[in-house]
């Protein structure tokens, strides 16, 4: 009997339909970052406090955060108090993103600040030069300047208990 | 009066609206400005679905636009700007993705495809042909029954059944289709409300336009509106009716010069028109200065270019921003012509 066969179409149908079934209405996993593994590309920004220039080279030899901000950013908000919370044993630098000085000021005043330095991206080169799609975004940056982990998104408290603070302390 | 707010929040950005192609971006060399194109236009916008980068109203596709600019300024080649791209962000930069070991299947699967299809046809084509010649005993089932109506509408009913459950579990009826105004609310730094409010409020000018046509100020209203909301070729059609009920300052012919250059993304002969009749009203007319001489060096002429704006930054106040715009994008078509 041959006529099994005649369901072969329905059948590859009703598989195809469970595949896109499974994939669709997931979230889009955010897109791994080609920059994992390689140097941070080198940035130099004025800084956002006081005179002279917030430089990738001055942080080479330690572990560090480089979080990616605004403060236009919703998520930003959401994502702070942890950042203060890690501050607490982290070094943690900031890119104020597209966003005026006075206004990252305001926004850091009002909220605490978490950065050891802030530096002002106003026109999206260095942004762009990270490979950044969005705020906010986190780089985990080793001693040797390579990237260890990027993420794309709100850190939460879980994400920087259980992923980014041993991975800082395992760069250590 | 919040109805009054609104409008006069967009009169006030109807003078400056954030645009996907903006030609004060581009680079005053035509053949640079060209290469930029072709190449933007093969860049995926990071933040938005299956947008290139020159489609883009988003301020992160605005700002690679003019890193691939200014990379293409400094010297490098085509390959190596969207490598260094490619770079930072991945193939996915690429709207269309390259041909490597990964993506094999992906290039592959149509012409794997088409050779399984015309496989299986000529198969049925010989047995077919063999049943003809009598010399079926050789097909064991060829005498079997042919798949019968029931069977096939069984089928179809088992597919329906299946897409109407597969809608059930993941469609989203109730969801509307407005995904343009939470990104127009983004782009403007407004609130979607806002978005919301002008947009009805569009739709009645253009409700009280219909029963009173010569209404000029209604047609101008409109115009900046649709301006405001990014809507070029319907803004440049209101306010070219406004224009011939009467209303006329050099303003409202920028605007309309400005808005079909958006709309055809370059300075064609009808933007060329409204700039010049802006330039009659008043000579110093920044806007239509500039996008002359755009014009002039999308013709190919940089020289005609940079001697009108040059002419043009003079007439501007001292220390006016477009006075200054006007005399770098001089300075860059000069340097671009002194080049051999």
């Amino acid at each position: 009997m041959r006529r099994w066969r005649l369901w072969l179409p329905l059948a590859a149908f009703a598989a195809l339909l469970a595949v896109v079934g499974f994939r669709v209405g997931k979230p889009e996993a955010p897109l791994p970052s080609p920059l994992v593994g390689k140097p941070l590309p080198a940035f130099s920004l004025p800084l956002l406090e006081g005179e002279g220039r917030l430089n990738s080279a001055d942080f080479a030899g330690r572990a560090v955060l480089v979080n990616v901000f605004g403060s236009w950013c919703v998520a930003c908000v959401e994502e702070h108090p942890v950042l203060l919370e890690a501050a607490r044993s982290a070094e943690i630098v900031g890119i104020a993103w597209r966003d005026k000085p006075e206004d990252t000021r305001a926004w850091l005043a009002k909220r605490g600040n978490p950065y050891r330095a802030v530096g002002v991206d106003a026109d999206s080169r260095a942004v762009l030069d990270l490979g950044v799609t969005g705020a906010p975004e986190t780089f985990v940056v080793g001693p040797d300047g390579r990237v260890a982990f990027k993420l794309t998104g709100v850190m939460t408290p879980e994400i920087w208990r259980d992923r980014i603070r041993p991975l800082l302390e395992s760069l250590k | 009066m919040i109805r009054a707010a609104l409008l006069a929040l967009a009169l006030a950005f109807a003078a400056a609206p954030a645009l996907a192609f903006d030609p004060a971006e581009s680079l005053a060399d035509p053949v640079l400005e060209t290469r930029a194109r072709s190449i933007g236009e093969g860049l995926r916008c990071v933040v938005c679905q299956n947008q290139s980068i020159e489609e883009s109203n988003a301020d992160l596709a605005r700002a690679m636009r003019g890193l691939v600019r200014e990379r293409l300024a400094a010297g490098d080649s085509d390959g190596e700007v969207i490598a260094a791209l490619e770079a930072r962000y991945g193939d996915f930069i690429r709207l269309m993705p390259p041909l490597k070991a990964a993506t094999l299947l992906l290039w592959a699967a149509p012409a794997l495809l088409l050779a399984a299809g015309v496989a299986a046809w000529r198969r049925s084509f010989r047995i077919r042909a063999a049943v003809a010649e009598g010399a079926a005993p050789a097909v064991a089932d060829a005498d079997e029954p042919r798949p019968g109506a029931g069977l096939l509408a069984g089928g179809a009913a088992l597919a329906a059944v299946l897409a109407a459950l597969a809608y059930v579990s993941l469609g989203h009826p109730g969801v509307p289709d407005q995904p343009i105004r939470p990104r127009l609310a983004e782009r403007l730094g407004v609130s979607e409300a806002a978005i919301a409010d002008m947009q009805a409020m569009t739709a009645e000018i253009e409700a009280r336009l219909q029963t009173h046509p010569d209404d000029a100020r209604g047609w101008l209203m409109l115009g900046r509106a649709d301006r405001y909301l990014g809507r070029h070729a319907e803004a440049a059609a209101a306010l070219r009716r406004a224009l011939t009920l009467g209303e006329a300052d050099a303003d409202i012919l920028a605007d309309l010069g400005e808005s079909l250059a958006i709309r055809d993304r370059r300075v064609g002969d009808e933007a060329e028109a409204a700039f010049r009749a802006a330039l009659e009203i008043d000579p110093a007319a920044p806007r239509a200065v500039f996008y002359l001489g755009v014009a002039r060096a999308e013709a190919g002429d940089l020289a005609a270019a940079a001697a009108l704006w040059r002419e043009g930054a003079a007439l501007q106040p001292p220390d006016s921003p477009w006075r200054r715009r006007l005399v770098g994008h001089a300075e860059r078509a000069e340097a671009a012509l002194s080049k051999p």
